[in-house]
């Protein structure tokens, strides 16, 4: 991109009225529309300005090219040559809003092209256009759509189809709108659709700041409507599986979704490394690692938050339980005896058990003691040989 | 699941030890089951003479 464009004007020799040359006549430059000056400039890359105003030669030109700074808009005034004493001459031209050839700092692309003909309401996906407009409408490209009040909405062509004269079209529209029955005038994206639209089929992920930048692809199964995963195309294996309203996925290292109706499941996954999964429903949002069934929950009925196994899996795993504060809590059975059983804790404690409860299962007519209380287990009592159950809390 | 025949217990791995005992062998998730399974119905959870390290199960008397 250049500083300065070409200007469309007063690059040729100028005359008076007479037919002969303007000699020493002058070309002012001001900014658009006021008497502010602004200077033009001898090359484009605008590193030489010209004089303000430019005196014309012996043959009425500049003697060089004019350069308009990009971006600007200038106003141009030409005169003829001053008297004597004099910094202005007589105005023979004055040229408002006048921008350099094809700067793009003053043009704009129009995102949309106005379609000449009037469309007919359908239905609220669909509606009519005289003539065969296939080439136009054609599957995937965007439309902006008004209604006899003004109001715009968009869409997608999914389709477009032609027959007897007329061409069906029928739309996705955007979330929340529709075609309206009182559909009058349509625009379509500029940007054409298929084998022959100017998208690239590989989105690149910018410039790298180091390292090589990569190509990103993503998948899209049609027929399920699911975004599948993006990956990259330089080393297959760092893909980003993404799988909407689906099970949560088997894959190792991912990201999954899961919808239902009431609930929104999102989980991670790494090798070797159990599920975490944050989750939310109509009442209650949380974060749970799923082998364990540990998590914390909050309930926005109550505005309270609670911690804990919430989803305990079976059978064994779940008789220990982890809270946040690092407080263990064990369950079990074991059996008690006259001259002691040992009892095994599903786990040991790090530092301590600090206390267990006993109490016998079926016999409710005997006592239950305990004794070589360990961080691994202890030692059951009972006159009778009973099955116990038991709590322990430690740490 | 580890099970140290020393201690008499197990140390599981998702939580915390600063350290295990040394003697600490692998046992599989499925015979970790059978054991806390079996202290539930009437056995106790010994370290196995016969396989120096691991544990087994004996009827309580």
């Amino acid at each position: 991109m250049s500083n300065a464009y070409l200007s469309p004007i007063l690059q040729d020799a100028q005359f008076n009225d007479d037919g002969t040359f303007l000699v020493g006549g002058l070309i002012w430059f001001y900014e658009a529309g006021t008497s502010t000056p602004l200077l033009a400039y001898t090359t484009p890359v605008a590193d030489t300005a010209w004089t303000n105003p430019i005196q014309l030669d012996a043959r009425g030109e500049t003697g060089g090219e004019i350069w308009l700074k990009s971006g600007s808009s200038y106003k141009m005034i030409l005169e003829g040559p001053p008297q004597y004493g004099q910094t202005h001459g007589v105005v023979v031209s004055t040229f408002d809003n006048i921008t350099g050839v094809n700067d793009p700092g003053t043009t704009s692309v129009q995102n949309w092209i106005s379609f000449s003909g009037t469309p007919t309401y359908l239905n609220g996906t669909s509606f009519y256009v005289v003539g065969d407009q296939r080439t136009t409408f054609l599957t995937g490209r965007r439309l902006k759509m008004n209604n006899s009040v003004g109001t715009t909405y968009y869409g997608t062509v999914v389709i477009s189809s032609y027959a007897l004269g007329s061409t069906t079209i029928v739309v996705s529209p955007d979330y929340g709108q529709s075609v309206d029955p009182t559909i009058n005038a349509l625009s379509y994206g500029f940007i054409e659709t298929g084998t022959v639209s100017s998208i690239p089929v590989a989105v690149q992920a910018g410039s790298a700041a180091s390292g090589t930048a990569r190509t990103m692809w993503m998948d899209y199964n049609i027929s399920s409507t699911q975004l599948l995963w993006a990956y990259d195309t330089a080393t297959l294996s760092n893909f980003w599986p993404i799988s909407v309203n689906t099970a949560v996925a088997a894959a190792s290292n991912s990201f999954s979704t899961q919808q239902t109706a009431s609930q929104g499941i999102l989980t991670a996954r790494r090798t070797g490394v159990a599920d975490v999964s944050l989750y939310n429903d109509a009442n209650t949002w949380g974060v749970i690692e799923q082998t364990v069934g540990i998590g914390i929950q909050y309930d926005r009925t109550t505005s309270k938050f609670s911690y804990g196994g919430f989803t305990l899996p079976s059978p064994a795993t779940s008789k220990y339980i982890k809270l946040p504060n690092g407080l263990i809590i064990q369950f079990g059975q074991g059996t008690a005896s006259s001259a002691g059983t040992s009892v095994t804790f599903a786990t040991a404690f790090p530092t301590v058990c600090a206390s267990v409860v006993t109490n016998a299962i079926v016999n409710p007519a005997v006592a239950t003691s305990v004794n070589t209380l360990t961080t691994t287990g202890f030692t059951a009592y009972c006159g009778s040989t009973n099955p116990v159950s038991y709590i322990a809390f430690g740490y | 699941m580890r099970y140290s025949a020393s201690k008499k217990g197990f140390y599981a791995s998702d939580i915390d030890y600063k350290s295990v005992p040394e003697d600490c062998v692998e046992i599989t998730e499925d015979d970790y089951l059978l054991l806390i399974d079996g202290q539930s119905s009437g056995n106790e959870i010994v370290p196995d003479p016969d396989k120096p390290g691991y544990p087994k199960l004996i009827p309580v008397t």
